[in-house]
């Protein structure tokens, strides 16, 4: 029997490995850790936004095994042997994913808080869906909040992004 | 002294379980829930067991009879999964209406189950749907009913602390249909005000052996004789009745909450639309029927 | 010039902080923690109205390296945080840190640490006991529980605005109409929350704050501090979104204050339940109108009664009082009308600047009104509106400025013909209980301070460089709505210069000039005019300048330096006269402008209501603007968008409601509900322009207005939809379903 723990009197600690945009990395979380705090504070991956701690606003929407997570309310510990993308993640050789160019094209951005969830949102339904119809991107990003945009210009770029990502007949 | 364990197996949670002793538990599903109650005030010897890395609390797969139905499903896998689609419609659309994308990418039936808050919404769907639980524990394992595990206190359940949701049995049933809808005050993601799950044989147009459950009156699923028994109503009253007899079972169940009024109006619309999507359901399920035997 | 000639204004520019932001790489306060700065966390009083009658801090500094201030070491200045220049007269009532908490989040101690984890674990062991005093929960009751809230024991901070003869107008009217309306108190809902960053330098102190008024930060801050305006250096930071919430000072001089006194950075951040509970709130409302109206439907006059909620604290909720007074007269002619304002506190979250700044409620009350009343009188509600509204430079007959080039008659008429007002005026129904109708209303807002109690001026630098670019030294406060770019995009205009060559800097008070802040809605009309007159006189300079150093005619043709002929480069330009004439290229302009137009807008909005759920679908939705001129199209879509998104939340689903312990039954986004995307409309916009005199390239203000006519424009539809004469927001299932209830039935 294989017991994968670490106990240290009066605080817990769990050593996870995960993969995260792509590198093997390993990290020790406490109870009380969620994705967000190792994402953010160790490894500096600040796209990651917390806009309400609940999982209500999508402010922190990251990729976790080809499924879009808040990364707020995913415990730390639950990340270990996963597989994690962040916007910081998209990018290849210095250029910019199909969906971050649809984003400026449409003007989809406003004060930027919202972008990086937003834009791990719809990657996601992309992921699955690489023709989805505005309703099924309405549903995708209805756990993103955007109190600048209305969603329009957002909506625009997802349908762009597949559009040019040229699966899908329009 | 405090612990955090990720066990890879039912055996191995219970030898870890055997040397817990009396601490305070938490068993975590997919946290969801967990992280926003207990995040910041975990007691110091409290014992965490991250439930997310034991194969038998996984699968999805029909046994003939039933459908065996692994506590540590998300929302989206049941949703997706056409198993539950063709034989438990009911609990995928409550699974497709939890939360958003996000939460049921993550958010577990067994969780949502063992949370106990009164405005879940699959609860009621596998109450409707006649499915039972195996709840399983240091002392040996047991089948509960859903009503039996919900009880009748809002935001608690009957489960002790040791006690652990292995799966969910939900039975396979010829020519039943079944549904699930709620209101929230969002088109979608938006925690219930009311919700409603239905399941029922149908035939020829007619309902018989009919589970209603509504939601959010007080606890998370309460059991509608009265509608079930309306739902059995000629055609031509079968809507009316049913819609009344959900009124006149939210009166009974809640007859002083201030909010009674909207739920009473709110649950006519249910009523209206779950009827609809039985009938339509029953009616395709009659189609692929005739199409199979000819 | 002909506008298709231009070469970037209307043209849709890629905002300068797209990339970064799409990367997740343009940092917010909290994304870059500063080297050996303190991390502060507010304790907040769980209580409404309470005295702190012990504070014990002995648990939480035993935390190795936890620094705590409480009420005790704060100092006693009271201060008002809206005020960004010295005189305004705005009550001052809040201290940086009090004893006695006035509402549930109300500030008691900062407690520091090294890290966010340790300064909340710290601050959670701070033990406070209180003596409880009841709640002001109600705002019509509150001026006589005044003194239970404030020593000071001010009942109510009144205002009134008064013109031509009511007594006349109502004495011979054929009609006289009332409604009351309540609109809501509501949360702005930027998506990053409250942050604030102070870091002491020598005898200057540093605060970066993502604001919209620099200057009137540093005010607040020299203020309680007793400093002078010098040695405070406010540098606006990255933001994340505000619409009001940001506008006011809120945690920077509590901030400010610590850092001088620790000696050492202080940076505080809050989580959503407390910038919720602790930041500002859009001022709940409850509106009496009553309109008087001769045989015709012509108006007479009209009066108001309001009731204002400033919650906590004054802060800057009587400028929103009578700034919704100043915009009562700006849309229709009412040649009398009566505006009496009463603003009360009590103790729940402090309302302030909101979107608007009180437009979104003073249009709602009159313009639901006005559907009620044309309803019950029997007049076509877009006729009576055609017939009352104003005409092109009409006066403001309570003293504002001239209207300016009004255009909300062709708005109105060119709107109701595209959404087909006529043809979908009779609500219909559809499966037993849907009810479809159409609704609208029309709106005004302002262009910045010209004839208010307020200045209104701004100073910017521009210079051309030696490579042919340009820096715009500009006090900007960019919220994501690109008005850097858009500037930027005017700079170029008149100079030419490729606009991906511009920098237009944000508000830093040691290096760019006074500037009254990004408020008022007079960022494009006032700063953008002044960004176009400085790039003129960069321009003139430029020619005067070579044509010296050329000994020839040098003229400005096209966007380029032209010489008898030939073109030049600009800078190489630029270069030789720096070198040879020992001369550069930089020019400071004060622009002060002489008028303040009115921005108008009409919405139209068909909804589906569903009398069981009391759920209301907005299936169709028209936004037609006045806009003089959009410098970018897509910036200004994309503000009417989300002012879109945010009416539609003040009318049906966002409220910050209190139990009558003052307890806010709402505390994050589970239950305080934005529109989210399968909930918003895809808006038709129709943009009229019509070349604004004053504004630059004709251009007028868009980011306000764009919310206001919302949440009117949905009731009138609910109310057509069910027959309904909803006046309370937000109209929430259960007020719709007991409406829809009492429907003929």
């Amino acid at each position: 029997m294989h017991i994968r723990l670490a106990m240290i009197v009066g605080v817990m600690f769990l050593k996870i490995e995960l993969k995260i945009n792509g590198k093997f990395r390993t990290a020790e979380v406490s109870a009380s850790e969620r994705l967000i705090d190792v994402l953010r504070q160790k490894f500096g991956l600040v796209s990651v936004k917390e806009g309400c701690g609940a999982g209500e606003c999508g402010a922190c929407t990251v990729i976790m095994d080809g499924e879009a997570v808040c990364s707020c309310v995913v415990p730390a510990f639950q990340a270990d042997g996963h597989d994690i993308l962040t916007v910081e993640g998209l990018e290849e050789n210095g250029e910019l994913d199909v969906i971050q160019q649809s984003f400026i094209d449409c003007d989809a951005v406003q004060c930027g808080f919202c972008t990086p969830g937003m834009i791990m949102s719809a990657k996601a339904l992309l992921m699955k869906n690489p023709c989805p119809s505005r309703e099924e991107i309405r549903t995708a990003l209805a756990g993103n909040i955007c109190r600048c945009t209305g969603y329009v210009q957002i909506i625009d770029a997802v349908e762009t992004t597949a559009a040019r990502i040229g699966v899908c007949r329009r | 002294m405090t612990g955090l364990f990720a066990p890879r197996s039912i055996e191995e949670l219970l030898s870890l379980l055997a040397g817990s002793g009396e601490h305070e538990k938490h068993f975590i599903a997919g946290g969801t829930d967990w992280l926003i109650k207990n995040r910041g005030n975990i007691s110091e010897d409290a014992v965490l067991f991250d439930l997310s890395k034991i194969p038998e609390l996984r699968g999805i797969e029909n046994r003939g009879s039933y459908l065996r139905l692994g506590s540590m499903e998300t929302m989206t896998s049941i949703h997706t999964d056409p198993e539950i689609r063709l034989h438990a419609a009911a609990l995928c659309d409550a699974a497709s209406s939890m939360g958003s994308v996000q939460i049921r990418n993550r958010a577990t039936v067994g969780g949502n189950l063992a949370n106990a808050s009164p405005a879940a919404d699959t609860p009621g769907a596998l109450a409707a749907l006649n499915a039972s639980a195996v709840i399983f524990s240091p002392s040996g394992t047991k089948e509960l009913s859903i009503e039996e595990v919900l009880g009748t206190c809002p935001n608690k359940n009957t489960l002790s602390d040791s006690d652990i949701i292995m799966e969910f049995r939900i039975p396979v049933r010829k020519s039943h249909v079944s549904a699930f809808k709620k209101i929230g005050s969002r088109s979608e993601v938006s925690i219930a005000r009311i919700n409603l799950a239905v399941s029922a044989k149908y035939e020829d147009g007619a309902f018989c052996d009919a589970m209603v459950f509504v939601g959010t009156l007080g606890t998370a699923a309460k059991r509608s004789p009265e509608a079930e028994n309306a739902l059995l109503m000629p055609i031509s009253l079968r809507k009316e009745g049913f819609k009344k007899a959900l009124c006149e079972f939210a009166g009974r169940m809640i007859p002083s909450r201030s909010t009674l009024p909207y739920k009473q109006s709110a649950i006519q619309a249910l009523a209206e639309d779950v009827l609809e999507m039985l009938e339509a359901r029953g009616r395709s399920l009659e189609k692929s029927g005739e199409k199979s035997h000819g | 010039m002909d506008k298709r000639s231009y070469k970037y204004i209307g043209r849709n520019v890629t905002r300068f902080d797209a990339v970064d932001k799409v990367r997740g790489r343009f940092p917010y306060l909290a994304d870059e923690p500063f080297p050996n700065a303190l991390f502060g966390a507010v304790l907040f009083s769980p209580h409404a109205n309470a005295v702190v009658k012990k504070i014990d801090v002995s648990e939480a500094s035993r935390i190795e390296g936890v620094e705590i201030l409480t009420y005790l070491d704060a100092p006693n200045a009271r201060y008002n945080g809206s005020e960004w220049f010295p005189g305004q007269d705005d009550y001052p009532d809040e201290t940086v840190l009090t004893g006695h908490a006035r509402h549930v989040g109300d500030r008691i101690a900062l407690v520091m640490a090294d890290t966010e984890e340790k300064a909340r674990k710290a601050r959670d062991l701070v033990r406070v006991e209180y003596e409880i005093l009841p709640a002001v929960t109600l705002p019509e009751t509150a001026a006589d529980m005044a003194g239970m809230l404030h020593e000071d024991g001010v009942k109510s901070f009144d205002g009134s605005i008064c013109y031509g003869d009511l007594e006349k107008a109502f004495s011979s009217a054929a009609y006289i109409e009332s409604d009351t309306v309540t609109t809501p108190k509501i949360h702005h809902a930027a998506m990053e929350t409250h942050s604030v960053l102070a870091i002491p330098r020598g005898d200057v102190l540093e605060v970066r704050t993502p604001c919209q008024i620099t200057f009137g930060v540093q005010y607040s801050i020299a203020q309680v501090l007793d400093m002078p305006l010098s040695k405070i250096r406010v540098i606006k930071a990255n933001m994340g979104g505000t619409f009001g919430g940001k506008q006011e000072v809120v945690f920077e001089v509590l901030c400010a204050w610590a850092a001088n006194r620790l000696k050492r950075p202080v940076f505080i951040n809050t989580t959503r339940e407390e910038t919720i509970l602790s930041t500002r709130t859009r001022a709940a409302v409850k509106g009496k109108v009553e309109t008087a109206l001769d045989a015709d439907g012509t108006i007479l006059g009209r009066s108001f009664e309001l009731i204002v909620d400033a919650g906590a604290y004054l802060t800057g909720t009587k400028k929103v009082m009578m700034a919704m007074g100043k915009k009562a007269s700006r849309l229709y002619r009412i040649p009398a009308l009566s505006y009496k304002g009463s603003v009360v506190r009590t103790s729940t979250t402090p309302a302030g600047a909101c979107r608007g700044y009180g437009s979104p409620q003073i249009h709602t009350i009159t313009e639901i009104h006005t559907d009620l009343m044309c309803r019950r009188l029997g007049f076509d509600p877009v006729q009576f509106r055609l017939k009352n509204l104003l005409g092109e430079f009409e006066e403001d007959p309570s003293g504002g400025a001239n209207i300016g080039k009004a255009r909300v008659i062709e708005c109105l008429s060119r709107g109701a013909a595209a959404f087909g007002w006529e043809e979908n005026k009779a609500p219909k129904v559809s499966g037993g209980r849907f009810f479809t109708a159409t609704g609208f209303a029309c709106c005004t807002h302002g262009n910045g301070y010209y004839k208010t109690k307020y200045h209104d001026f701004s100073n910017m630098s521009l210079r051309l460089l030696e490579d042919g670019s340009a820096i715009l030294r500009a006090s900007i406060h960019e919220l994501g709505s690109g008005a850097t770019t858009a500037l930027a995009q005017i700079v170029g205009e008149v100079t030419g210069i490729d606009v991906s060559k511009i920098t237009v800097t944000e508000a830093d008070t040691q290096f760019t000039s006074y500037d009254s802040g990004c408020q008022a809605s007079r960022v494009i009309y006032v700063c953008g005019e002044c960004a176009r007159l400085v790039s003129e006189a960069a321009v003139k300079m430029l020619t005067q300048e070579a044509s010296k150093l050329l000994d020839r005619p040098v003229r400005f043709y096209e966007g380029g330096l032209v010489c008898e002929g030939k073109k030049l480069d600009l800078g190489a330009a630029v270069r030789e006269i720096m070198e040879k004439r020992r001369v550069s290229i930089e020019v400071n302009f004060e622009h002060r402008p002489e008028s303040n137009p009115a921005s108008f807008g009409v919405h139209f909005a068909e909804v589906t209501v569903d009398k069981l759920t009391g759920l209301v679908k907005v299936n169709r939705y028209l936004a037609i603007h006045d806009i003089g001129q959009a410098i970018n199209e897509s910036f200004v879509r994309g503000q009417i968008y989300g002012g879109i998104q945010m009416g539609i939340g003040m009318a049906l689903s966002e409220e910050l409601p209190f139990d009558s312990m003052g307890i806010p039954r709402v505390r994050n986004f589970d239950k305080y509900h934005l529109v989210n995307a399968p909930d918003m409309p895809d808006p038709e916009i129709i943009l009229i322009e019509d070349n604004e005199p004053g504004g630059p390239f004709g251009a007028k203000s868009i980011g306000e207005i764009s919310t206001v006519p919302v949440s009117a424009a949905i009731v009138n539809a609910v109310n057509r939809a069910l027959g309904s004469s909803l006046t309370d927001l937000p109209l929430t299932p259960a007020k719709v379903v007991e409406a829809a209830r009492n429907m003929g039935e």
